[in-house]
């Protein structure tokens, strides 16, 4: 069963500039920056593609990649758990788009995704008293009211 | 030896309800400022009065637009051989310039310090849209201008806050600082506690994401360049 992913948001946030991805994660205080087709996975997660699609996409993409796609995805999926950037969702639901917008094969070769760790800036990005609020869950998010338990 | 002297400033726009209290704050130290610039953003209430009731203040009418070139007014004022900084809704806790200075003379490679900040709700007053509620609850490392004890030629090595910020721009020179390796100390105290009410400024022109990224990328590239 092919896996899909959710971002952290509120608590992770990132943007694309100059083609690679900048994501900081507020509660870890971590932040991170990808390299080599790091930030077209991380463009494509955010889609909630699902694994699956995502490997197909990549080798669509670089033909070259030939075996090491997999296991670089597989890490680079791994890394993006570990450090709470993004989370597992169910399969179920709507799909949010069955096949991520794939570049078309430049003939550039493929370049594993790595993702680098900064954790020098803690104290500054931890104390930050103030974030953008997501009108979705909101900052920060309120722990869930407990179920009533329903009279037996 | 004699102590060092300090320059204090303070940034403004209509604070006369608060900047008594911040003022009177700065003076509760044994080593009393050389002066205070008030930097003052056009206030239209009694602010410009009431600081110059407070000795060694000296009211400067803001030429620029915003925190950031406030801020960089007062530093290109100052004439201490080190710059220390409040908000007018802030208070310092007594003898923090005491402190701060012994630890820089204790440490003299230090080139700046700063303190553990404590937010406290102003009574009656709620928090800003977005406050994050868990920083009522227990004090955090203050890399804020408000707790910052730094040495006048530390901002010629880091330079001065960078106005392209629309706000936030003391995280980005805080990372800039790091990035450099500049010698700093956190003093492990609550020195300094930030009045948190709805028009708290400096709280809410915290940065966006957005630009919070950004200097986040600017950081990334400075330690690829200098590694």
């Amino acid at each position: 069963m092919p896996r899909r992913f959710r971002i952290n948001a509120p608590a992770v946030a990132s943007e694309i500039i100059d083609g690679e991805a900048v994501i900081m994660n507020l509660r870890s205080g971590a932040y991170f920056s990808t390299r080599g087709s790091g930030s077209l996975l991380w463009s494509w997660i955010e889609q909630g593609i699902p694994e699956d699609v995502l490997l197909r996409a990549l080798c669509q993409s670089f033909p070259d990649a030939d075996g090491r796609a997999a296991p670089a995805l597989e890490t680079f999926l791994a890394q993006l758990l570990e450090h709470e950037l993004i989370r597992e969702v169910p399969l179920q639901g709507p799909m949010p788009s069955p096949e991520p917008q794939t570049r078309p094969a430049t003939g550039a070769p493929f370049i594993p995704p790595v993702l680098e760790v900064y954790t020098d800036m803690e104290d500054l990005l931890l104390l930050d008293p103030i974030h953008d609020v997501s009108e979705e869950e909101g900052w920060p998010a309120p722990k869930p009211p407990e179920e009533p338990v329903p009279p037996s | 030896m004699p102590p060092a002297s300090v320059s204090v400033i303070l940034i403004v726009k209509d604070g006369e309800a608060f900047i008594a209290e911040a003022l009177q704050s700065v003076l509760q130290s044994s080593v009393q400022p050389l002066e205070t610039l008030v930097i003052d953003g056009g206030s239209s209430d009694r602010t410009r009065e009431v600081a110059a009731g407070f000795p060694h203040v000296t009211v400067v009418p803001q030429r620029t637009q915003g925190l950031t070139q406030a801020y960089n007014e007062g530093i290109e004022r100052a004439r201490g051989e080190l710059i220390a900084f409040i908000s007018h809704d802030d208070r310092w806790l007594p003898g923090k310039l005491d402190r701060q200075l012994e630890a820089m003379r204790e440490g003299p490679a230090l080139e700046f310090t700063v303190t553990l900040v404590r937010h406290f709700l102003e009574s009656g007053a709620s928090a800003p849209r977005g406050f994050r509620q868990e920083l009522l609850d227990a004090p955090v490392p203050g890399f804020i201008m408000e707790t910052l004890l730094a040495r006048r030629r530390c901002f010629e090595v880091v330079g001065m806050l960078d106005p392209t910020y629309r706000s936030g721009s003391d995280t980005d020179w805080f990372a800039r600082a790091t990035d450099l390796k500049v010698p700093h100390l956190l003093i492990p105290e609550v020195l300094v506690e930030k009045r948190v009410h709805e028009e708290n400024a400096s709280l809410l022109n915290r940065q966006s994401n957005q630009q919070l990224l950004a200097l986040l990328r600017s950081s990334v590239q400075r330690k690829r360049t200098l590694s």
